[in-house]
């Protein structure tokens, strides 16, 4: 066995790793060769160094740090989570009343022709609670007529029976009326659910590094 | 919060701050990897499937952390706390006798602080082996489990790592009187 071996084996050997007939090898070696002997109580040592590091112990109030820490996490994952549940709500609550102002729009094209569709488009954007679009469309309408027909046109969209396309169902103005902010009432008593919901999303998206 | 991470807490603190102390060579950084490790671990409790053991679980997200945290801030080697002051040192005061005289007690341990040191200038992948080995005193096939890689190359990093020690505690010492 040359110097060379004797390296290439002297870390296994130390710890006692290697097999009878080489380990026997290597304790001839070391026997004959000093620089070999010196290599191997530098590596003896090094072991010794290594496996008589005493634990270092964590310092006092990590544990508190830790839990602190944790803390803030959940309470900040949890503030999010809410504000994206009102956010969803409130999108699912806008599209639900956009919904809604369209189908008086849907129904006035199908049975009017596209001018009479214009003017229910008018009521629905207002009745769903599109107030600019509503108000611009109402505006524009009583630039154009007395006050007077403009109050009869809103009375008699509030009363008078609007069919639903050609569905063989019809509802007063003031079920439309009343649609879009029902529907968001739905959708805000239940934003639990909603938010549960995203919850699961959220919570594996985050626990994936993703948020 | 559960009362699960409170009992790991208490179980584990200390293993993780050793392991993160040992591989990133200084108290204020092994205190902030412990954090990390531990809100790790509270993130992905439930995505833990029991598919290795729990502890090896920690063991491999504490590496992780710290092999990141090394990446990250390209840390020095010679820590904050365990400076490598080699000074002039021969290789036979790095051996030391078996004399207890207390002086030669205390020049061990400052040998021992030194060699660990040297540790962390090892290759990452070498350094956590011998920190998983030597310092958590798992056995090659817990450090396999926990490294994620078959046991004969747990055994050749943790040997390469030992001889590569030696060169360099040669090499810290100035001395060539050893040719390898």
């Amino acid at each position: 066995m040359d110097t060379r071996q004797f390296e290439k084996n002297v870390a296994a050997y130390v710890e006692g790793l290697l097999d009878e007939k080489t380990m026997l090898a290597m304790e001839v070696k070391r026997a004959e060769c000093a620089e070999c002997d010196n290599l191997a109580r530098l590596h003896e040592n090094i072991l010794k160094a290594l496996d008589s590091t005493e634990p270092v112990k964590a310092p006092p109030g990590l544990e508190q740090r830790i839990l602190a820490a944790i803390e803030a996490e959940d309470a900040e994952a949890s503030a999010l989570q809410k504000t994206r549940r009102k956010a969803l709500a409130v999108s699912l609550s806008t599209a639900a009343v956009l919904l809604a102002g369209l189908v008086p729009f849907l129904a006035g094209a199908l049975e009017q022709g596209a001018e009479g569709a214009a003017v229910d488009a008018a009521y629905g954007w207002a009745i769903a609670g599109s107030w600019w679009a509503g108000v611009k469309s109402l505006l524009a309408a009583a630039a154009t007529s007395d006050q007077w027909a403009l109050v009869q046109l809103v009375l008699h969209y509030l009363t008078q029976r609007i069919e639903i396309a050609n569905l063989p169902i019809a509802f007063p103005g003031y079920f439309f009326l009343a649609l879009g902010p029902a529907l968001a009432a739905i959708i805000w008593v239940t934003r639990d659910y909603f938010g549960n919901q995203q919850k699961l999303v959220l919570s594996s998206t985050y626990r994936r590094g993703l948020i | 919060m559960g009362e699960d991470i409170r009992s790991l807490l208490a179980a584990y603190q200390d293993k993780v701050y050793n392991q993160a102390y040992r591989m990133l060579g200084n108290r204020e950084e092994a205190d902030e990897a412990s954090q990390d490790v531990f809100l790790r671990i509270h993130r992905s409790l439930d995505e833990f499937r029991g598919e290795s053991k729990l502890s090896s679980w920690i063991f491999r997200i504490t590496a992780n952390v710290c092999i990141s945290r090394l990446r990250k801030k390209q840390l020095e080697v010679a820590s904050i706390d365990e400076t490598l002051d080699s000074g002039d040192k021969t290789v036979a005061e790095l051996i030391p006798d078996d004399q207890p005289d207390p002086s030669e007690q205390y020049a061990s341990l400052e040998t021992a602080e030194m060699i660990r040191a040297q540790v962390r200038r090892l290759p990452a992948n070498w350094a956590q082996a011998i920190s998983l080995h030597h310092f958590q005193g798992m056995s090659y096939d817990e450090v396999a489990e926990v490294m994620e890689i078959p046991r004969a190359t747990v055994a050749t990093y943790i040997l390469r790592g030992r001889r590569q020690l030696a060169r360099q505690l040669t090499a810290a010492l100035g001395k060539d009187e050893l040719s390898y």
